[in-house]
């Protein structure tokens, strides 16, 4: 009732009030407060995304440092950085870091599938285990990791060591450091996929698995021909998060690898590239161009990831 | 996703704070206008922004003093991270919400300057009393600009030779003395290293203030010419001076790598007994003291002479910002912090050298167990660390232009070049 009253009322295009003439009475109060409501999280949206994002495009064309004052002047921020190699080093970086922590979204399954077996006992203090990492500050999370990947005292070598396999400074080659950092990425997003994925595995139906046990279809075969189709959807969410997460990746890389690391020139990313020009050479206006560029392909990887859903994700 | 809650998250904690500070300025206020109707002398609250909270005591201890010579005024301290120190301060400060006084180093203080933002101190100076002969000139000249003073040097530090007396010991060679050359430094480190790795005779971290500035100097060059307008970098000197580090590592073997220091701290490493000397400064005196196993077994002397003797010499200023809504006291506050009696108290903590004559002997005698002499002797071949008016954007590319060399990619002569022209392309841009 109250929907087709709402819509009859905007659909005949509404004549604007004359000047001091009377005004039609509001018959329906609750407009008013849905207004209201609605102006809240707008102004939100403006003052904290819209304006800022103008104000992000208007500084990437603009020369000038925090105390003259920046003055629109033209591309040439843009110019500078896309004619340097630092650029396309990062955004080369930023992908490789995000195609590798997105193969922790297979790894989430898996664990997720594991965990999600009847009688299986002491799921929730596995739960809580896998969770850890999300909820431990990614400063404590690096620095512990700094000390499982040190080339002269750390864990890692230790334990490669002793079974003759190969050690290395880990995070101080320009060779590993990247996909070092990126394993410790998967490790901290795991808790939160397998959340997700768990929640989806909850609501697979039981009646298919059965009629698929009845069938004869082993466990991995139902795992792969019922649970997974039905997942789909899980699946998608967590890799786009991921991807997402992964593109602007700082923390992690800024707290392992430290400034004077001699892996650091091959592993930037472009968030770090970021940090850089806007905090440490204090370019503003650069940094505004790596952040629009960062946007940009952000927009652009999860535009490529919703295209390519339609081929593999079931809505069931 | 992550992001855009800390974002919110920050901008929330940032509204409550700004409705906490107005809250307080307004109470007080406040109370001022009635409580005192008659009385000349009105409330006046600063705030001081520094970055370690390693001297938080020791501040707080000049600020009681202050407070105490100027009734009605009250000083809060504001530790910003170091991490966040710079940006926090040109951003408040640029929209005129920044603090009453801060600390600020001579590589920063160009733009503050340029900016017009910084109050010049020379009336308060004058009428403190204080002598401008006592301070180390060469850090005088850093925050003064146009013969207007904008801040003076609260400490100074230099940069010394540790060594480890234990390893020595064991490898029955005679303690670094001052008139060590750079070739005593070599064939030490070359009989203090194990062939096991277990212990290196010195680090040769990519530590410009702690290494390759000092010997660059030595061997007679320059970082950036006098004027401040061309790298110094090309010159044979300079590249002599980065050799001798790098040469540490891929020629004699006597340092870890740089690999090693990116995985742990040369400081670490020296203090966990892995290296026999290391060049660092006189601000880590009271870290070495609090350790055992370093209070127990490290000496410094003065560092070795290259053609010529030089240390680098840094030190904090304090500076009053221009937007500060009480100019006078603001002025004499960052004054103060500098002067006499805040000098002598830095001393005695040992935190710091105070910059002011006559008060460093306090520094020497806070830790007995090390010759700290050694870092006041070398004052006078004290070097200033090399700034221009924007000196980030050049010393951030030192690090990237030189690692090849450190490991043995490039060679000095490469890598030196390679940084000397993007040095004067930056240095063409603030000129």
């Amino acid at each position: 009732m109250t929907v087709t009253q709402t819509k009859g009322s905007a659909a005949p295009p509404a004549p604007p009030a004359p000047p001091g003439g009377r005004r039609r009475p509001n018959r329906h109060p609750d407009n008013a407060w849905a207004a209201i409501l609605l102006a809240v999280p707008f102004a939100g949206l403006v003052i904290f995304y819209l304006w800022p994002l103008l104000r992000t495009v208007l500084l990437s064309l603009s020369e000038g440092t925090a105390f003259t004052g920046y003055t629109v002047t033209g591309f040439d921020n843009w110019r500078q950085l896309f004619e340097g190699d630092d650029v396309w080093r990062a955004l080369v970086n930023t992908l490789v870091y995000a195609a590798i922590v997105l193969l922790g979204v297979p790894l989430a399954m898996v664990i997720a599938a594991l965990l999600h077996q009847k009688g299986l006992r002491g799921r929730s203090f596995y739960r809580t285990l896998y969770f850890v990492p999300v909820v431990t500050m990614p400063v404590a999370v690096a620095m512990v990791w700094r000390y499982i990947y040190n080339g002269d005292f750390g864990l890692l070598n230790e334990v490669l060591d002793s079974v003759g396999g190969p050690t290395r400074a880990w995070v101080a080659d320009p060779d590993t450091a990247l996909y070092a950092v990126a394993v410790v990425g998967i490790w901290m997003a795991l808790g939160t996929n397998l959340i997700i994925l768990a929640a989806g595995l909850e609501a697979v139906p039981e009646t298919l698995e059965e009629a698929a046990m009845l069938d004869g279809a082993g466990p991995i075969r139902r795992f792969f021909s019922v649970t997974v189709p039905l997942l789909t959807p899980s699946i998608f969410l967590v890799s786009v998060l991921s991807v997402i997460g992964s593109l602007q990746m700082f923390d992690l890389l800024f707290i392992m690898l430290g400034r004077t690391n001699p892996a650091l020139a091959d592993s930037k990313t472009i968030v770090y590239l970021f940090y850089e020009e806007a905090f440490v050479r204090n370019d503003r206006p650069l940094g505004a161009v790596i952040a629009l560029v960062t946007l940009v392909v952000t927009l652009a990887v999860t535009a490529v990831q919703f295209r390519l859903q339609r081929r593999w994700v079931t809505y069931a | 996703m992550k992001s855009t809650k800390t974002l919110l998250g920050l901008m929330a904690a940032a509204a409550v704070l700004t409705l906490v500070a107005c809250g307080d300025n307004g109470a007080s206020a406040g109370g001022s206008d009635d409580g005192d109707g008659g009385d000349s002398a009105e409330e006046v609250n600063l705030t001081f922004a520094t970055f370690s909270p390693d001297q938080e005591s020791a501040i707080r201890e000049v600020l009681d003093v202050f407070e105490e010579q100027n009734p009605g005024v009250s000083v809060e301290i504001q530790i910003i991270p170091w991490t966040d120190y710079w940006s926090t301060l040109q951003t408040s400060t640029a929209g005129g919400t920044g603090p009453d006084v801060a600390w600020m180093l001579g590589a920063k203080i160009g733009q503050y300057i340029d900016g017009g933002v910084l109050l010049p101190l020379d009336d308060a100076f004058e009428e403190s009393g204080l002598d401008i002969e006592k301070y180390p000139e060469q850090l005088v000249d850093l925050f003064v600009d146009d013969g207007t003073t904008y801040a003076l040097p609260k400490d100074f530090d230099t940069i010394g030779l540790w060594y480890n007396k234990a390893l020595f010991d064991e490898a029955g060679l005679a303690y670094p003395t001052p008139d060590w050359t750079w070739d005593d430094v070599i064939t030490n480190a070359k009989a203090l290293t194990k062939p096991d790795g277990s212990v290196y005779g010195i680090g040769a971290p990519m530590d410009p203030q702690a290494t390759y500035y000092n010997t660059i100097y030595q061997a007679g060059g320059e970082v950036i010419s006098e004027d401040g307008t061309t790298s110094g970098y090309d010159s044979p000197e300079a590249i002599e001076g980065i050799k001798f580090w790098t040469d540490m590592i891929n020629v004699h073997h006597v340092s870890p790598t740089l690999e090693s220091f990116a995985d742990t701290e040369s400081v670490a490493q020296f203090m966990s007994g892995r290296l026999a000397m290391l060049t660092t400064g006189s601000f880590y005196a009271i870290r070495f003291a609090n350790d055992p196993y370093s209070s127990e077994n490290f000496d410094v002397t003065e560092l070795p002479g290259g053609a010529q003797e030089a240390t680098i010499i840094n030190g904090i200023g304090n500076v009053a910002l221009a937007s500060t809504e009480h100019p006078e006291e603001a002025a004499r506050l960052a004054v103060f912090l500098s002067g006499e009696e805040a000098s002598q108290i830095s001393s005695e903590t040992g935190t710091v050298i105070g910059s002011y004559d006559g008060t460093q002997q306090a520094f020497v005698d806070a830790f007995p167990q090390f010759n700290l002499q050694a870092f006041l002797d070398q004052a006078e071949n004290g070097v200033v660390l090399p700034v221009s008016r924007n000196t980030d954007a050049w010393a951030s590319r030192e690090g990237e232009f030189l690692t090849p060399a450190w490991t043995g990619e490039q060679t000095v002569e490469e890598a030196a070049a390679g940084l000397a022209g993007a040095m004067n392309e930056a240095l063409a841009q603030e000129n």
